[in-house]
């Protein structure tokens, strides 16, 4: 089954949206950090496994456990067919490099060219996304961004609509 | 495409590494996998340059890579992309290519990503049909399942439906067309077989022709078409035709579509060439200072043995 993998950087949002876009989708009660789920659209249905990850942050880790977390995710990165990339919208006064670091530029630059590829901007209900997003988007140029809120539940329906279209 | 060195999960498993290292390393792995998969690519397609003839079905799969591609980066950068229905009929006389045309697509369609392993699985009417009722659904499901990630090459398929209503081919088309929509990106089906009777076939099953979008079409091969696949075939054997014997080959070639009604194809070739080196192994094999020259040469009257 096809892989839809979940990546982003500490406290982007990646678990709330993993949980409440399954919920969205009807699975009432998401366990793990995997599950097989079912996309339809129109008339049509496709299936694959949406795949929650452990967080990328920079620098060496003391925590031999959380290495290894780190290091399963690039694997998952590696061999997943869709890269679902979330990132906090807000970027701050600080801009989108120095906000969002070296970790989701090169995560963005190895799936755009890889893999099939998706950003979600997240947080879009709080104050400073609309500027943010403007950022990601003169940043990352003709890449597709889907602003969301994972815990509002916003922009499901459009992220559904494109990875059904990936798939 | 091949896996990344696994030594970079490991380096930051260990805290030698940084992820945004590990990260730099994925992307310059994957960059060496692209390049060698373009290699690929290329290989596949000199490949099929180097049959002879079938220039329609050369053009036909440098297009189909081309779409594929295509749609591939379009999907990417999240533009809308053609659904990709790669299911084929190919329609020829034995002899002609096809299963030939279909292991390199296999292998292209798997340089290119949409396939995970590209391998071929040939399979007959015999291969898929039971003779009991839920005998076919069980053997043709066991042949997809074991085409999954490559081609299934359904030779003669239109011996399928050549059982009336009461048959168990129907089945089998029924169990093959839901794989078709179940295993979309998994599998591409390939049903081959002679021109007209494929023909027939498809207007039987108005529901099977919409389903493969990709219909080609393998011409019966032209006597100096043969003859060049013939000399290919020596060449790989290390053997040669003198010009007379090339000559009296051709004429063979000639006779043999004129007189015996049989379609141009290789195998009859190939049958035609395997008999001419066994004649010039039985004239060479009391002569033990036969020279290299000699044991490379097929000469006429090997030729007019045959």
């Amino acid at each position: 089954m096809n892989a839809c993998v979940i990546v982003g950087r500490a406290n982007c949002g990646k678990t709330t949206f993993y949980t409440n876009f399954l919920r969205s989708l009807g699975y009432r009660d998401p366990k793990g950090e995997a599950c097989p789920i079912t996309l339809r659209w129109k008339r049509s249905v496709k299936a694959c496994e949406l795949v929650d990850t452990v967080s990328l942050v920079d620098g060496i880790l003391p925590d031999a456990a959380a290495r290894a977390g780190m290091a399963r995710t690039l694997m998952l990165l590696a061999s997943a067919y869709v890269v679902i990339h979330v990132v906090s919208a807000p970027l701050g006064a600080k801009g989108f490099r120095e906000t969002t670091g070296a970790i989701d530029l090169l995560v963005s630059r190895y799936a755009r060219r890889r893999k099939k590829y998706l950003l979600l901007a997240n947080k879009c209900d709080l104050p400073g996304a609309r500027t943010g997003i403007q950022e990601l988007r003169a940043e990352l140029g003709d890449q597709t961004i889907i602003p969301i809120s994972a815990t509002l539940q916003t922009g499901f329906h459009q992220v559904q609509e494109y990875l059904f279209n990936l798939l | 495409m091949q896996s990344p060195v696994p030594d970079i999960f490991v380096q930051l498993e260990k805290g030698q590494i940084p992820v945004t290292t590990a990260l730099r390393l994925l992307d310059e792995e994957a960059d060496q996998n692209a390049k060698c998969s373009v290699a690929s690519v290329e290989k596949c397609l000199a490949e099929l340059n180097e049959l002879i003839g079938l220039n329609e079905v050369k053009d036909l799969v440098k297009e189909l890579y081309a779409f594929v591609e295509v749609q591939r980066r379009r999907t990417r950068v999240g533009l809308a992309a053609e659904a990709m229905s790669l299911h084929m009929i190919f329609r020829g006389n034995p002899g002609t290519g096809k299963t030939t045309v279909a292991r390199v697509i296999g292998k292209m369609l798997k340089e290119v990503g949409i396939l995970k392993k590209g391998h071929l699985v040939e399979v007959e009417r015999a291969d898929l049909v039971g003779e009991y009722i839920g005998h076919t659904a069980q053997k043709t499901r066991e042949q997809i399942k074991r085409a999954l990630g490559g081609i299934l090459f359904v030779d003669e398929a239109y011996s399928l439906a050549r059982g009336g209503e009461k048959d168990f081919g129907k089945e089998c088309i029924d169990v093959l067309v839901k794989a078709m929509e179940d295993h979309r990106n998994e599998l591409v089906l390939i049903l081959a077989g002679y021109r007209d009777e494929m023909a027939r076939f498809l207007q039987a099953n108005p529901g099977l022709r919409s389903r493969f979008p990709i219909q080609i079409e393998f011409p019966d091969y032209s006597p100096n078409e043969l003859l060049q696949i013939a000399e290919l075939m020596l060449k790989k054997r290390q053997y040669r035709f003198t010009s007379e014997a090339r000559e009296a080959f051709f004429r063979r070639i000639e006779g043999a579509l004129r007189t015996e009604l049989i379609p141009g194809n290789a195998r009859m070739v190939r049958n035609m060439v395997e008999k001419a080196i066994r004649r010039q192994a039985l004239r060479l094999v009391s002569k033990t200072d036969a020279t290299m020259d000699e044991l490379m040469t097929i000469t006429v009257a090997e030729v007019d043995l045959l």
